[in-house]
């Protein structure tokens, strides 16, 4: 970096202190002392996040942001692309640009696809800043140390310069297994709290319940990590067999912390593999709750298919064999609960 | 959110089919971050290494319909009509054929 004239704030577990979709509205303390530091300072701010602009919007007059920055790009694409029309509405150099985001994928995911930018987590911006107003000695001694980091920093990207390099230097490793009773505190907050990515038919209470039910039902559990970290349990998929020789899938959620990864759709094919939920054919009946159309989106990727006249969706299983995940996605199978 | 292609604007009412082709050939290229014209219109879209995923999917289908100004059903939402380019357009283009 050269000099510093715009920050580029993701939201989501950065500005935030939890997930803004999944119902947490706490800002964490640190970034909001930031900002005002470098609103005072003259830096440019701008607003980089996955979430729907309509929400952005309400929430940012909430949390009184509004007027701290310059350029909001909101949507539920990747969030390289947003940094970029960013970077190119402000006519700003990515040399003088740093990009704020508590998530190591995030950041990698962007210094792999814009170069010449810089990415750092709070403490690495609130280190910076501490360093502007330190004396200039100590300034000048702290400026070589984060240059030669930003420097192993821009080593790394080299080795990683095409995006589907990065994804795969990520490791990234998705686990199926079968539901657990240990699971049931985590199902139940899957099933509530992922808006997005959750099938909607049945009322959440019900769905819990039936969890619970002792019948000849499959329930799959995916849990993911990465070089970044363990994400944990991010899906759950539950069917139960019809006389037909076909499931019907009575709940669906996958968490949207997979989603800055691409994840979801692996996930869900991944789940659908699994031994304990091998069927002719997969129904389900989609019901929308007005922000669950990314689901929609994620079942139509899978190969369901819309049965005309109806809410309903199948997918066969020469569909769901026939279906290539990328590459870059490791996907293994547990007979069981390892345990936690 | 992005803006919508000039010409079609202009042909909004009944665009030509190859109109209709470029523009969405456009705004896949521009939801996978690929230059316009680097996808082959009857190329799959979920094959592995094209990188769709639902919320790529969603992001195309919502400049679809800012750009071509209607929305489209869940009905429609029909893995066979989102294979590629061209069945995308073809879809798109009956459509506005049913609306003219």
């Amino acid at each position: 970096m050269r000099v510093l004239k715009l920050v580029i704030w993701d939201l989501d577990e950065t500005i935030l202190a939890g997930i803004l979709e999944e119902g947490d509205e706490d800002t964490n303390p640190v970034a909001s002392r930031l900002m005002q530091q470098l609103d005072h300072s003259g830096v440019l701010q701008a607003l980089a996040t996955q979430n729907q602009p309509e929400i952005i919007l309400s929430a940012i007059k909430k949390f009184g942001l509004s007027d701290l920055f310059v350029q909001v790009e909101a949507d539920l694409g990747p969030k390289a692309k947003k940094v970029k029309r960013i970077l190119e509405a402000l006519g700003t150099n990515p040399l003088d640009t740093v990009f704020v985001d508590q998530d190591a994928f995030e950041r990698g995911s962007i210094t792999a696809q814009i170069q010449d930018i810089t990415a750092w987590t709070l403490s690495e911006l609130e280190a910076y800043l501490k360093s502007l107003s330190s004396a200039a000695t100590q300034e000048g001694r702290r400026r070589p140390q984060m240059y030669r980091e930003q420097q192993a920093r821009s080593r790394g990207r080299k080795d990683t310069a095409d995006y589907t390099d990065f994804l795969r230097s990520c490791n990234i490793q998705i686990s199926i297994r079968p539901y657990a009773p240990e699971d049931s505190d985590r199902a139940e907050e899957l099933l509530t709290r992922t808006h997005r990515m959750n099938l909607g038919v049945l009322p959440v209470d019900e769905a819990v319940t039936r969890l619970k039910r002792p019948a000849e039902h499959s329930i799959i559990m995916a849990e993911m990590k990465d070089v970044y970290g363990d994400m944990g349990r991010c899906g759950i998929l539950h069917l139960t067999p019809d006389k037909t020789g076909a499931a019907i899938i009575e709940s669906l959620a996958i968490s949207c912390r997979t989603r800055a990864r691409g994840l979801s759709l692996a996930m869900l094919v991944g789940m659908l593999r699994h031994r304990d939920a091998q069927f002719d054919r997969y129904r389900c009946h989609y019901v929308n709750n007005g922000s669950n159309r990314p689901l929609r989106m994620l079942l139509m990727g899978a190969g369901f298919k819309p049965q005309p006249g109806t809410d309903e969706l199948v997918l066969n299983a020469e569909r769901l064999a026939g279906l290539k995940l990328p590459d870059w996605i490791n996907i293994g199978y547990c007979p069981a609960f390892q345990g936690k | 959110m992005g803006k919508p292609h000039r010409n079609l604007e202009a042909e909004r009412e009944k665009p030509s089919r190859q109109a209709l082709e470029e523009t969405v050939a456009r705004l896949v290229a521009s939801t996978l971050g690929k230059k316009s014209g680097s996808i082959q219109p009857d190329a799959p879209l979920f094959s592995s290494q094209a990188g769709f995923d639902s919320f790529s999917l969603m992001e195309l289908v919502l400049r679809l319909e800012d750009t071509l100004g209607f929305k489209i059903p869940d009905e429609d939402l029909d893995p066979d009509v989102f294979l590629s380019i061209k069945t995308i357009t073809s879809y798109l283009h009956s459509r506005l054929e049913r609306r003219a």
